[in-house]
C-alpha cells in the first residue's frame, strides 16, 4: 500500500468535531453542521414555547430560534458567564442556535475511537440523542445527533 | 501588536521560509500547521490575525480548510500560498473567502506587500 | 453582456417586450385604416425600443429584425414610402415573428429564428433609397443615474492570477455598493479573459477615496481611476454601439427585487425613526420632536408610494383559476359554476406571489371534497350545479380572499374523531370543543382530510401548509362550514407585507406587539370590574359580556398586586370579541414583521417577531389563536 492510499484511508476514518461544554461534560458536533459560533446577546423569550426553547435572537436581521441544550438534556442549570456561546447550526432548511457553556476547541477523532452509546453511561443525558462516545486520552466526548434533537422538537410542536 | 500569523504548509522548508520572511518584518508567528485539519484546529485555538494557507496538502486541502475557518470566524484573513498554474484552485479559494494569495517561489517583498494589504 | 447580467433582466425584458409588441400590433391594425402620423410614430418608437432592448440583451437576430423594421418605418414617417396594405402585411409578419421570439426567450432560449425571408421582404421596401446604416443610440431620454461611478482598474502586468485579483476587486467593491455591470463580465473575469484592464460600474454612496482605497487594498493593482455617471453613458456608446439602456421618459421599469430593497430600507428608516422619537422624548428636545413630526409625514408618504408601486390586481393570479376549476370539475364529472368577484382588488406583489398555491389548494379542496356529484346534489334537493366562489374584498388594512362552496360541508364530529385517532387531542378535550373550534383541528400538520372525504387529487399539501403560508405573510385563516350547505375559507391578508401598525403592550417585564388591525378599542378598567362567569373572567361592556384573557396568567406571570388598574385591548375574533388584559400600553408604532423560526412556527398565539428601535426583539401576538384552548 502506498503512502498516499494509506493517508486516504485515514481521512475516511476520521471526523472533525467542534467541542463544546455543557456543565461538566464535553460534547462534539460535526464541523460540517456548524455555520458559525457567536457570543450570546439578548434573547427574547417567547411564552408558551417548549421549556428548552430559550427564545429568539436577531442574527443580522434573521430571527433565529435558540435552544437551551442544557435544558433540552435535563442538565443542571448554571449561571451564564463570559464563555457562553451560541453554535449556529444548519440542518436541512432550519437554522437554529444551540446555547452551550463554552466552545473549547476543534479536534479530529479517528472513527475507531468512537464507540456506540453504552446502555448505561456516566452522563446524565438521555442516550436517545447521542450518536456515540468518543474516547480521547483521558476524556470522554459525547457526540450528539443534532438531527434527532431538532426532529424531536418538531414532533412536540405538532402535539 | 496583533495576535500573529498561523503558517499552514505541509513542507517544513516552506514553513521555515515564510516564518523567516514574516518574523524579519515585525510580525510574529502564532503557530504552524502541517495540514488542513491541523490548520482549522489551531485557528480555533490561537485565533491568529492572519493565516498563510498552502493549497495542496494531505487530508484536508487548503480550500476546504479555508471554508471551515471562515465558518468559525467570518472575519478571518487568509492568504493562499499558490504556485504558477493553479488558477482554478486560487479562484476556488477566493470564493471560499480567502483575502489574497502569494506565489511560490516566494519573494519576500511580494509576500510582505500582500500581508500588509490584507491586514490593512 | 452575458451571464449574470442578462439572466437577471430576462423577465423584465420579456414582460416589457410584450407590452411594446401589443402597442405595435394595435397600432399596425389601426394604421391600416387611418395612416395617422401619431400612430406611425408610436410604431416607430416601439420598434426602436425593442431594438435597443434586444441588442442590450444580445438577442442579435431580434435586434437585427427590429433594426430593419425601423428603417422601413422611418421611410414611412418621412413619406418616402406610402402606407400600403403590402407594407402593413410585412410589418404584421414581423410582429408575429417578434412575438414568437419573445415567447422563446421567455422559455429560456435566445430567439435564433430564421428571419432571412422576412428581412428580404423588408429590404425590398427599404431599397428605394438607402439611408446610412449603423445603429444610432436612443435619444437622451435616459434618466440621470445618480451615484453611479465608473472605476477603471489596471492590474499589474506581472500579476499571475489576474482572475483572482479581479474577483477580489469585485468582492471588495460589492461590499460598498451595488455593482451595476463589469467589463468584461464576471465570468470572463474569473476565466481571466481580459487584458490588464477592468471596468466596474458601481452604484454607491461612498466617496471616491473610499472606493479607490478599497480597490487598492487588493494586491497587484497598478492603477485605479474613477469617473462619474455621465461618462458612463458615453463610454458605453463608444465601446458597444447599440448596447444602450433604454428608458422611456415617462416610466421606468423597476424589478420587484429592487423595490424589495427600497421597502427594506424604508423598514429600517421606520425603526430608526422610532429610535429618534424615543431620544426626543427622553431628552425633551422640542425642536427634534417637531422636525421628526415632519420626517414622520415624509416617511409615511414614502411608504405609501412604494406600497402603491408594489400593488397589482389579484386578477394576476385569479385568472388562471377558471380553467383549473373547469378541468378539475370535468374529470370528476361535477357540474360547477365558478364565480370570481373583486378581481380588481390590489395586493402587494410579494403577498400575491405567495398565496397562489394556498388558493389553488383551497379551490381543489372545494372541487374534490366540497361539491357533490350532480346526482347527489339532486337527491339532496340542491341544484345540480354546484357553485364555487372566489371573492376578494378590501377591509381596512386587509384584503380578504374567500373561497366558498355550496357543497357538503365539513362534519365537525368527524374532524374530532380523526383528531383523537391521530392523537392530536384527548377524547374529553375534543368533546369540549365547540364546532367552530373543532374545525380548527384540520390545520394540524398531519391531519389528512382524506378520511373526511375522498381524496381525488392526491396532493401532498394539507391545510397546515395553507395556514403557515398565510401566517408567514402576517395574515390569518378562518374556516366556517355547515353540514349540507357548504364551506367558507377566509384568508385575511395584509395589503402590504412587511410593515404593520401595532400597539406595544407591557406584560410583566416583557413587551409584546398587538397588530392594530385586529384591535377594536382600548379600555381602562379596575380589577373590581372583572366578574367571573362560568369560570371565565368577563366584564360588562356597554351591556354586553366581554370574555377576558389575562396575558399575565396565560404567559405564567404572577398577577400584578401593586395596582388595581388594568388595560383591556378589545380584539376581533371570528367567534366573538375578546378582551386582552395587559399591564399598560407603551406605545403605538409601525413595526416590521419578521417570521418566527421553524421551531416556533406552530406556537399558538404568536405570528412573528419584530425588532424595535432600541434593538430589542419582541413577539407579535396573534390574537386569533391566542386564547384558543
Amino acid at each position: 500500500m502506498t503512502e498516499d492510499s494509506k493517508r486516504h484511508d485515514a481521512i475516511e476514518q476520521e471526523q472533525q468535531l467542534v467541542v463544546f461544554e455543557l456543565g461538566e461534560e464535553e460534547f462534539g458536533v460535526d464541523i460540517s453542521q456548524v455555520r458559525e459560533i457567536i457570543r450570546t446577546g439578548e434573547i427574547a423569550h417567547i411564552p408558551n414555547a417548549s421549556a428548552y426553547v430559550k427564545g429568539v435572537i436577531n442574527l443580522r436581521g434573521q430571527i433565529t430560534t435558540i435552544v437551551d441544550l442544557k435544558k433540552r438534556f435535563g442538565l443542571d442549570h448554571t449561571d451564564r458567564d463570559q464563555e457562553e456561546r451560541i453554535i449556529i447550526v444548519e440542518l436541512k432548511d432550519n437554522i437554529v442556535g444551540m446555547m452551550v457553556d463554552s466552545v473549547s476547541e476543534v479536534i479530529r477523532l479517528p472513527t475507531k475511537d468512537i464507540e456506540p452509546v453504552p446502555p448505561i453511561i456516566a452522563s446524565k443525558i438521555d442516550t436517545h440523542y447521542l450518536k456515540g462516545v468518543g474516547k480521547l486520552e483521558n476524556r470522554l466526548l459525547i457526540l450528539i445527533d443534532l438531527g434527532k434533537i431538532l426532529a424531536e422538537e418538531e414532533m412536540l410542536r405538532m402535539g | 501588536m496583533g495576535k500573529g500569523v498561523l503558517i499552514v504548509d505541509d513542507a517544513e522548508f516552506m514553513r521555515m521560509l515564510l516564518k523567516k520572511i514574516i518574523m524579519s518584518n515585525g510580525y510574529f508567528v502564532a503557530g504552524e500547521a502541517c495540514d488542513g485539519n491541523d490548520a482549522v484546529e489551531q485557528y480555533a485555538q490561537l485565533k491568529p490575525e492572519l493565516v498563510t494557507m498552502d493549497v495542496v496538502m494531505p487530508d484536508k486541502d487548503g480550500v476546504e480548510a479555508t471554508k471551515n475557518i471562515m465558518m468559525l470566524d467570518p472575519g478571518a484573513k487568509i492568504i493562499m500560498c499558490t504556485a504558477v498554474g493553479q488558477q482554478s484552485i486560487v479562484m476556488d479559494a477566493m470564493k471560499a473567502g480567502a483575502s489574497g494569495y502569494i506565489i511560490k517561489p516566494f519573494q519576500a517583498l511580494k509576500v510582505l506587500e500582500e500581508i500588509n494589504k490584507v491586514l490593512n | 453582456m452575458t451571464g449574470m447580467d442578462t439572466s437577471e433582466y430576462r423577465n423584465v425584458f420579456v414582460e416589457e417586450s410584450r407590452e411594446y409588441l401589443q402597442t405595435l400590433n394595435r397600432s399596425l391594425l389601426d394604421m391600416e385604416h387611418s395612416p395617422d402620423p401619431a400612430l406611425l410614430n408610436e410604431i416607430f418608437r416601439a420598434a426602436h425600443t425593442l431594438k435597443g432592448m434586444s441588442a442590450t440583451m444580445e438577442f442579435n437576430t431580434m435586434a437585427e429584425l427590429c433594426h430593419v423594421m425601423e428603417d422601413v418605418l422611418d421611410k414611412l414617417r418621412n413619406h418616402e414610402l406610402g402606407v400600403t396594405s403590402g407594407i402593413v402585411d410585412v410589418l404584421l409578419n414581423c410582429f408575429d415573428v417578434l412575438e414568437a421570439m419573445v415567447d422563446e426567450i421567455d422559455r429560456g432560449g435566445d430567439a435564433e429564428i430564421d428571419t432571412s425571408s422576412l428581412l428580404e421582404r423588408l429590404k425590398r421596401f427599404k431599397e428605394s433609397k438607402e439611408t446610412g446604416g449603423g445603429w444610432e443610440t436612443v435619444e437622451s431620454e435616459a434618466d440621470t443615474m445618480e451615484n453611479i461611478r465608473e472605476i477603471n482598474i489596471s492590474i499589474s502586468e506581472d500579476c499571475q492570477f489576474k482572475g483572482a485579483r479581479g474577483f477580489l476587486v469585485i468582492r471588495t467593491l460589492s461590499g460598498l455598493g451595488k455593482i451595476i455591470r463589469t467589463i468584461p463580465d464576471l465570468q470572463e473575469i474569473e476565466d481571466e479573459k481580459f487584458g490588464p484592464e477592468l471596468t466596474v460600474f458601481i452604484e454607491s454612496v461612498e466617496d471616491d477615496d473610499t472606493l479607490k482605497g478599497a480597490v487598492e487594498s487588493v494586491g497587484d493593482i497598478a492603477h485605479v481611476e474613477l469617473t462619474t455617471s455621465t461618462k458612463e453613458e458615453e463610454s458605453i456608446k463608444e465601446e458597444a454601439p447599440g448596447k444602450t439602456t433604454v428608458r422611456s421618459a415617462s416610466s421606468v421599469r423597476i424589478g420587484v427585487e429592487r423595490l424589495d430593497v427600497v421597502m427594506n430600507l424604508v423598514g429600517e428608516l421606520v425603526i430608526n425613526r422610532s429610535r429618534l422619537i424615543r431620544i426626543g422624548d427622553k431628552y425633551q428636545l422640542r425642536e427634534l420632536t417637531e422636525t421628526l413630526a415632519r420626517v414622520d409625514r415624509i416617511i409615511t408618504d414614502l411608504q405609501d408610494e412604494i406600497t402603491q408601486m408594489r400593488m397589482i390586481p389579484v386578477d394576476h393570479i385569479f385568472n388562471r383559476f377558471p380553467r383549473l376549476v373547469r378541468d378539475l370539475g370535468k374529470t370528476q364529472k361535477k357540474e360547477i359554476d365558478f364565480i370570481i368577484e373583486g378581481s380588481e382588488i390590489e395586493l402587494d406583489r410579494t403577498v400575491l406571489d405567495e398565496i397562489g398555491d394556498p388558493l389553488l389548494h383551497l379551490l381543489r379542496n372545494a372541487v374534490d371534497h366540497g361539491i357533490e356529484s350532480p346526482d347527489d346534489r339532486v337527491s339532496k334537493g340542491k341544484d345540480r350545479t354546484g357553485t364555487i366562489k372566489l371573492i376578494a374584498e378590501r377591509e381596512r388594512g386587509y384584503v380578504t380572499i374567500k373561497v366558498e362552496d355550496d357543497g357538503k360541508g365539513i362534519d365537525p364530529e368527524e374532524v374530532r374523531n380523526i383528531a383523537v385517532k391521530k392523537g392530536f387531542i384527548s377524547e374529553e378535550r375534543a368533546s369540549e370543543l365547540s364546532d367552530t373550534d373543532a374545525l380548527l383541528l384540520i390545520f394540524n400538520p398531519g391531519f389528512s382530510t382524506a378520511e373526511v372525504t375522498t381524496d381525488v387529487s392526491g396532493r401532498g399539501v394539507g391545510m397546515d401548509v395553507v395556514k403557515s403560508k398565510v401566517e408567514s405573510l402576517g395574515g390569518t385563516v378562518e374556516i366556517q362550514s355547515q353540514i349540507g350547505t357548504g364551506s367558507k375559507t377566509r384568508l385575511r391578508l395584509p395589503i402590504t407585507m412587511a410593515i404593520i401598525q401595532a400597539l406595544l403592550a407591557d406584560v410583566g417585564d416583557m413587551t409584546y406587539a398587538i397588530p392594530l388591525s385586529g384591535v377594536l378599542e382600548i379600555l381602562k378598567i379596575n380589577t373590581a370590574d372583572i366578574k367571573t362567569l362560568r369560570g371565565t373572567e368577563v366584564i360588562n361592556l356597554r351591556g354586553k359580556v366581554l370574555p377576558l384573557v389575562t396575558l399575565r396568567h396565560l404567559f405564567g406571570i404572577a398577577a400584578d398586586v401593586t395596582t388595581e388598574s388594568r388595560v383591556v385591548v378589545v380584539v376581533e375574533k371570528s367567534d366573538g370579541n375578546i378582551g386582552l388584559v395587559i399591564d399598560s400600553i407603551l406605545d403605538q408604532e409601525e413595526i416590521v414583521i419578521k417570521p418566527l423560526g421553524k421551531l416556533l412556527e406552530g406556537n399558538r398565539g404568536f405570528s412573528g417577531t419584530t425588532i424595535l428601535g432600541d434593538g430589542r426583539v419582541i413577539p407579535i401576538l396573534d390574537t386569533t389563536t391566542l386564547a384558543v384552548d
